[in-house]
């Protein structure tokens, strides 16, 4: 999904770049999206408190609570696909193998 | 302060309080009981690891628990560790407490998870326990179940017509509606999905992309 909606707006996506914590040359708010999910995800609360604060003032309160939500569907989607056994469709991961490359999907134990 | 659009407010408030309530094989009270166990499960930085359950370590669940304890154990796993399970620990797990109970705890769990996330993560307070309905178990269940290749739980019959994700709930109908809705007010609304344009004027959908895959990094699901 990332690669391929960074594609359709004319904004490949550096996914090396990102999946190894080191946005590099992607823009200040990419960035911030990057460590807010991280902190909001890992709980650190001095952590969660910095990217929190550093995200609204970048982008404002409506971006900050979007991100927000999103993290929370996320935390809900990784859960229903590995609480039920979700698999990829057939060609589902051919198609992404960019996306595991970058971001070590290959390693982790939900592989299946 | 900031303030929640509407619908997304909404949306979590009404999930929140529907777990108050029966759902197909639990009740009200039992519902509210084992969200304590997702919360707990959710906000500890030294989880038990995987391997230990909840109900074998003195003092970590209720003393007389109104749910049976593997019931606490299932929702403390996918709370914690969803990244680690099997198709072994689910065929075992279902052994235990039947497809359709497992399926429920899931659905709770991935309930509470997101809305005391969500509220972590903007500062907000933390909501109260919604008030417990009483009522027994509604046992409402899709019409007709099936045996699917994309999942490890039935769904609705017929199996395997949809994304494995999209099926994963269907076979009961109240857990799987909440949880979509949920899912297109905190993501994106399931028709809009294949717009890779598509935004709320807030993101753009690589950013929403951006964040939703790493969260799914940090919680090593490879799904």
């Amino acid at each position: 999904m990332l690669r391929w909606s960074g594609h359709e707006n004319g904004n490949d996506v550096d996914l090396d770049a990102l999946g190894q914590n080191h946005p590099g040359s992607v823009s200040p708010l990419d960035v911030a999206l990057h460590e807010f999910a991280s902190a909001a995800a890992i709980g650190e609360v001095d952590a969660l408190t910095t990217a929190r604060e550093h995200l609204l003032g970048l982008a404002g309160a409506d971006v900050l609570v979007d991100s927000a939500a999103i993290v929370a569907n996320f935390e809900m989607m990784t859960r229903l696909a590995d609480g039920t056994g979700c698999r990829m469709p057939a060609g589902g991961v051919e198609a992404n193998v960019a996306v595991v490359a970058a971001f070590g999907f290959g390693d982790v134990v939900s592989k299946r | 302060m900031l303030v929640v659009r509407t619908d997304l407010a909404e949306a979590q408030a009404a999930a929140w309080q529907e777990l108050g309530s029966a759902g197909p094989c639990f009740t009200g009270a039992q519902r509210v009981e084992l969200m304590q166990t997702a919360i707990d499960a959710y906000f500890d930085r030294a989880p038990l690891p995987p391997w230990v359950t909840p109900s074998s370590v003195t003092g970590r669940l209720p003393a007389n628990p109104l749910s049976r304890p593997v019931a606490h154990d299932i929702v403390f796993r996918v709370a914690a560790h969803a990244g680690t399970l099997t198709e072994s620990w689910y065929r075992s797990m279902v052994d235990q407490v039947g497809e359709r109970a497992y399926i429920e705890l899931v659905a709770l769990t991935c309930t509470v998870v997101p809305i005391i996330s969500f509220r972590r993560a903007l500062g907000l307070e933390p909501w109260a326990m919604p008030a417990v309905v009483d009522g027994p178990p509604t046992n409402v269940v899709a019409e007709s179940l099936a045996s699917a290749t994309l999942n490890w739980v039935p769904v609705a019959a017929p199996a395997d017509q949809t994304a494995s994700v999209l099926q994963a709930f269907t076979a009961l109908p109240t857990e799987n509606a909440r949880v979509w809705r949920l899912a297109a007010t905190q993501y994106i609304p399931n028709d809009e999905m294949s717009d890779p344009h598509w935004t709320r004027g807030t993101l753009t959908r690589p950013q929403i992309e951006l964040v939703a895959m790493r969260v799914s990094q940090l919680r090593q699901c490879f799904f």
